[in-house]
């Protein structure tokens, strides 16, 4: 049985691993452009989220929407006079990153990059040293080692892991079944835990201060949210699906840069979103096949998916089946492309 | 003071025209350079020293919007917002969601972009992917350390880029709308979500003046 005082500390730490990457959009996906293009000009229907929890969720939304506003948010004033340099906020922000190195490191190896996690490993060692722990990034500035950003969502994720229910946790903020997971494990990954295990103290002081200077760091972009939203926790919703099937679809990219282009690994990037284009596609993972194979059944056409594997790797490859009624649909959507 | 200002104004919007219409001229077949032109006029406007200050943000939220307006088409992206309940909506329905939308767009997104201002923001075109008539085009915008990938997915039309989404850190600006609207139809009609656009742009406007009596 664990204290309630221990929950809090956990439930403040994993929030350092879940919400901040969200809210501060800190670090950028390599902007894989395959993954953006519109091969149809059609309009998609919006994203597919299962989200049975709603009213909880937006009880808990209501909460963290407070917690912003009525607490992070005037402690973020005396945390700002007192550290009036955004700089110095960037410090104590980088400082956290390269503490958390260990999830990254093994994160990367757990999806088979080993480059990335070399390239992890030196900025860690780098940062470390160089950067004075990790206030700095020598490492990408002078070396040119950029981040590789992986966590066990991520991991789960890039092995076909469905996302499941979304879930709005108080305190941590968006999640889905899968990425609480993630973030349970990592939460073992993270050194501080174990630096301070005999300050339960210093550790929570140090995930509030890490959770108050992101929030002072990158408070405008929630407000800006909350101001230009129509539906506040859709618009939040959205956004952690979008930008986490951004992160495992880039993580599904990287891996093919290791293994060489194949053609046809351009339809990751579809596994998400249903595409308006009826052929085969290679996936690297089943979900992404499945969802495919489901939206190409919802047009009207029958699909199979077929395990083969590639370079000692599973793949998934989705066959349509001409014979079905596709033909009419085939036929209808292009006419509808004529008229454009 | 006031009349220097006016002329420095003129001046600047004469240079950005000129600078527009070459760069238009010169690349009109490519996406990255069209894009990478408006950008630069954006920026140059929120950074003139000339039109520093809450005092000109009116005139320079003008300048930006028109530049802005000529490359992004609205209409596009309010019909892809729609999405499949688009075809369900009347004519005259279709035109006035478009003018509202349009409004919102115009006032979120160079509302957003006066943070921009401070000339502290680098932005680098780094990546691009045409295939026939529609591409992507990629950008990194820095700031202290902190980088963030902003990319324009783009259509051709009559020999001319536009912009019919914005995709930041993964994130679509018309999808996260469209799932908004999505659900608000559901749940409360579409007649709903109207009053609820013109509202947003009721309180943008309240608050712009709010601003401009302040100052």
């Amino acid at each position: 049985m664990i204290s309630f005082g221990t929950f809090c500390k956990r439930g403040l730490l994993a929030a350092v691993i879940v919400v901040m990457p969200l809210v501060s959009s800190l670090h950028a996906a390599d902007g894989d452009l395959e993954a953006l293009f519109d091969d149809e000009f059609t309009e998609k229907d919006a994203i597919v989220v299962y989200d049975p929890l709603e009213p909880v969720n937006r009880i808990f939304f209501v909460f963290n929407d407070r917690l912003y506003f009525w607490v992070l948010k005037p402690v973020g004033k005396v945390y700002t006079a007192v550290f009036a340099d955004e700089a110095l906020r960037g410090c104590v922000s980088a400082a956290f990153h390269n503490v958390l190195a260990p999830v990254r490191v093994v994160n990367n190896l757990l999806q088979g990059k080993f480059k990335q996690t070399g390239t992890e490993l030196a900025r860690f060692a780098i940062n470390t040293v160089l950067g004075a722990g990790g206030l700095g990034d020598p490492a990408a500035e002078s070396f040119g080692l950029d981040k590789a950003d992986e966590d066990l969502g991520q991991t789960l994720g890039f092995y076909g892991v469905g996302e499941g229910i979304y879930i709005c946790w108080p305190l941590l903020g968006p999640s889905t079944a899968r990425d609480t997971v993630g973030m349970a494990g990592d939460y073992f990954l993270n050194p501080l835990q174990y630096i301070f295990a005999a300050e339960p103290g210093t550790n929570a002081g140090l995930t509030a201060l890490k959770i108050e200077n992101a929030a002072t760091l990158h408070g405008k972009d929630y407000e800006g949210l909350v101001a230009d939203a129509f539906d506040p926790y859709i618009s939040l919703r959205d956004i952690y699906y979008q930008h986490r099937r951004s992160l495992v679809a880039s993580a599904g990219s990287a891996g093919s840069q290791d293994m060489g282009t194949e053609p046809g690994s351009g339809a990751v990037a579809y596994q998400e979103q249903c595409p308006s284009q009826y052929s085969n596609a290679t996936f690297r993972n089943l979900a992404g096949a499945r969802k495919y194979k489901q939206c190409l059944e919802k047009t009207g056409a029958q699909a199979s998916v077929n395990r083969t594997q590639k370079q000692g790797r599973a793949m998934y490859l989705v066959v349509l089946d001409e014979q079905s009624a596709l033909g009419q649909q085939v036929a209808m959507v292009t006419e509808r492309h004529g008229q454009k | 003071m006031d009349r220097n200002n006016k002329i420095l104004g003129l001046q600047v919007l004469l240079v950005c025209a000129c600078l527009f219409v070459h760069g238009g001229l010169a690349w009109a077949n490519d996406p990255q350079s069209t894009m990478q032109a408006t950008v630069e006029n954006v920026m140059e406007i929120l950074t003139e020293p000339a039109l520093a200050g809450d005092d000109h943000w009116q005139e320079r939220r003008e300048m930006v919007s028109e530049e802005v307006a000529g490359r992004f088409d609205f209409a596009e992206m309010a019909k892809r917002a729609l999405a499949q309940t688009w075809n369900e909506r009347s004519s005259v329905e279709q035109e006035k969601f478009v003018t509202l939308f349009k409004e919102i767009l115009k006032d979120t997104y160079v509302e957003r972009l006066k943070t921009y201002s401070d000339g502290s923001y680098k932005v680098v075109f780094d990546k691009v992917l045409i295939r026939g008539d529609k591409a992507v085009v990629n950008s990194l915008v820095t700031q202290q350390g902190r980088e963030i990938s902003a990319a324009y997915k783009m259509y051709q039309k009559d020999n001319q880029w536009f912009v019919y989404d914005v995709v930041i850190e993964g994130v679509s600006l018309v999808s996260n709308y469209r799932s908004q609207f999505i659900s608000v139809i559901q749940k409360e009609g579409y007649e709903e979500l109207v009053h609820r656009l013109e509202e947003k742009i009721a309180e943008s406007k309240s608050s712009a003046n709010a601003s401009k009596e302040i100052s």
